[in-house]
């Protein structure tokens, strides 16, 4: 019974051995480091490597997430140098993120320092015939500084090109004659400075009197407005007093217009009746000629042959 | 000088004058006095017509011309086709031209239908202008007849247009051969012929 106990912890023991066996295996095979760390590849171009090796710790906001793998001069781009960064496993890059090199002024010693992309972004992964995601070259803060100060170093000397233009010997001929103008000018106004108080003094007294002038006027303004009140009363009443006068003369002249009227009408019909009385005196006269045409037969009656049918003389 | 040679010749025609009342120039006493005829209408009795409402037209008459000849108070006659004469003992009251007109008024007032007017100083739509061409008593034979003839026109005044003209004509044969049936001849040719003016005007209403 007891020697069956026995051969149980020895298998146990073992079993327990194997396994240890096999994680050293597995450990010193470097899977482990796969499952700790992820690489990245960062493909520097414009910035230097001094003081960057294999081991140098790779950072993200100052706090250290990875190392150094490796690295070596691209072939695939001119002059570039493709940097492994090996970043602990937890730490998820998005896509933007990049990264420059952070170099201690005082030691030379430098880093990689990463800037992650934004976190609405998705996870960067591997893209193309690249073993492992690219991180982006960034730049960083002294690079910013030293382009900022070329910068201003440019535009002083565009400055410095246009002070020269501006104050070139021509300009400098005219500025000189500008000054001595303005010299004999000062002069001039200094000789003649009687006679600009004396003209200070007429346009004060000008404008005194402009001041006098527009009160008077609004003066008489008011009085016009007064009297044009009154006048277009006037005017108003001497309206009306035409309108009504006008009113009895169209009636007088309806009046005047129907006896006219009136008269023409009786004159017509008296002309008329006055034609006619003079018809008839006409005829009167015409018939009284008739008789006196033939006075034989005035006198002694008419003749045999003059008689009409049945007509006979005594 | 003068003045007795003045009254010389005052003298002498004072006594002209005296001595020719005393002179007889025959026996023009005994000449028949003239007979005045009345020219009529003589025209079946009709009973008189409403007077013309406002909307008849209205028609102006003037006075019918004559020629100058017929013209006078004298009756006319005419022994042959070319010649003309006149009663001397037979007169008209009125001249027949103008007498024509006033029997042509009334005819057309009585028979209606038109607003006459003779004066110049009323409007008037239509005018009706009329002409006694002949009128005289035709004794070429006994007893003879009367002869009338009327031209007449009607006139649109407003349009200045003539709407219608036409030659009116009657023989009217006498009972005798003197003025008296003339005159009554002539009275019956005026109602014939105003018959037939009247006829015509209600055609051209």
């Amino acid at each position: 019974m007891e020697t069956e106990g026995r051969y149980t912890l020895v298998g146990a023991l073992v079993l327990a051995v194997i396994a240890l066996m096999s994680l050293a295996i597995v450990w010193l095979a470097g899977a482990a480091d796969n499952i700790a760390y992820r690489n990245y590849i960062v493909y520097f171009e414009d910035q230097s490597l001094d003081g960057l090796a294999v081991g140098s710790p790779v950072k993200m906001r100052g706090i250290k997430v990875g190392t150094v793998d490796g690295y070596e001069f691209a072939n695939t781009r001119e002059e570039a140098v493709s940097v492994i960064a090996r970043v602990d496993a937890d730490l998820t890059v998005h896509r933007g993120a990049v990264a420059y090199i952070k170099r201690n002024l005082v030691t030379g010693i430098a880093a990689i320092e990463i800037v992650n992309g934004p976190n609405t972004e998705p996870v960067l992964t591997t893209a193309g015939d690249e073993e492992y995601p690219v991180i982006a070259e960034g730049r960083s803060d002294i690079d910013k500084v030293a382009v900022t100060v070329t910068k201003l170093a440019d535009n002083g000397g565009e400055i410095l090109d246009k002070l020269n233009k501006v104050l070139s010997e021509e300009n400098q001929r005219a500025l000189s004659q500008s000054l001595a103008n303005l010299k004999t000018l000062s002069a001039q106004l200094a000789d003649n400075k009687e006679g600009l108080k004396v003209t200070l003094a007429g346009v004060r007294a000008s404008a005194d009197e402009f001041r006098i002038a527009s009160a008077s006027i609004r003066q008489a303004t008011g009085r016009v407005e007064s009297s044009l009140v009154k006048v277009a009363g006037n005017a108003d009443v001497a309206i009306k007093e035409a309108v009504v006068a006008m009113e009895k003369l169209q009636q007088d002249a309806s009046v005047i217009s129907a006896s006219i009227q009136q008269l023409s009408d009786t004159g017509t019909l008296e002309m008329a009746r006055l034609s006619s009385e003079v018809r008839n005196s006409t005829e009167a006269l015409t018939t009284t000629g008739q008789r006196l045409s033939d006075p034989r037969a005035i006198l002694f009656g008419p003749a045999q042959p003059q008689l009409g049918p049945g007509e006979k003389l005594p | 000088m003068k003045t007795a040679c003045f009254r010389l010749a005052l003298l002498g025609l004072s006594a002209s004058v005296l001595l020719g009342g005393c002179v007889s120039l025959g026996n023009s006493s005994d000449t028949p006095a003239a007979v005045y005829y009345v020219l009529n209408d003589v025209a079946p009795a009709a009973a008189p017509l409403p007077p013309a409402v406002d909307t008849a037209p209205s028609l102006r008459v003037l006075d019918t011309t004559t020629g100058s000849f017929y013209d006078t108070d004298q009756l006319v006659f005419s022994r042959s086709a070319d010649t003309r004469g006149l009663y001397q003992f037979a007169r008209w009251t009125e001249r027949p031209g103008k007498r024509f007109a006033e029997l042509m008024r009334t005819r057309l007032e009585r028979q209606g239908g038109w607003n006459v007017a003779s004066g110049s100083y009323v409007r008037a739509d239509w005018l009706l202008d009329t002409e006694l061409v002949e009128f005289y008593h035709d004794a070429a034979s006994d007893p003879g007849q009367v002869r009338l003839v009327l031209r007449a026109n009607l006139i649109d005044i407003k349009q200045r247009k003539l709407l219608g003209q036409r030659v009116f004509e009657q023989q009217v044969p006498l009972a005798n051969y003197d003025a008296a049936a003339a005159a009554q001849a002539s009275s019956q040719a005026v109602g014939r012929v105003l018959d037939d003016l009247t006829g015509w005007l209600a055609t051209l209403k």
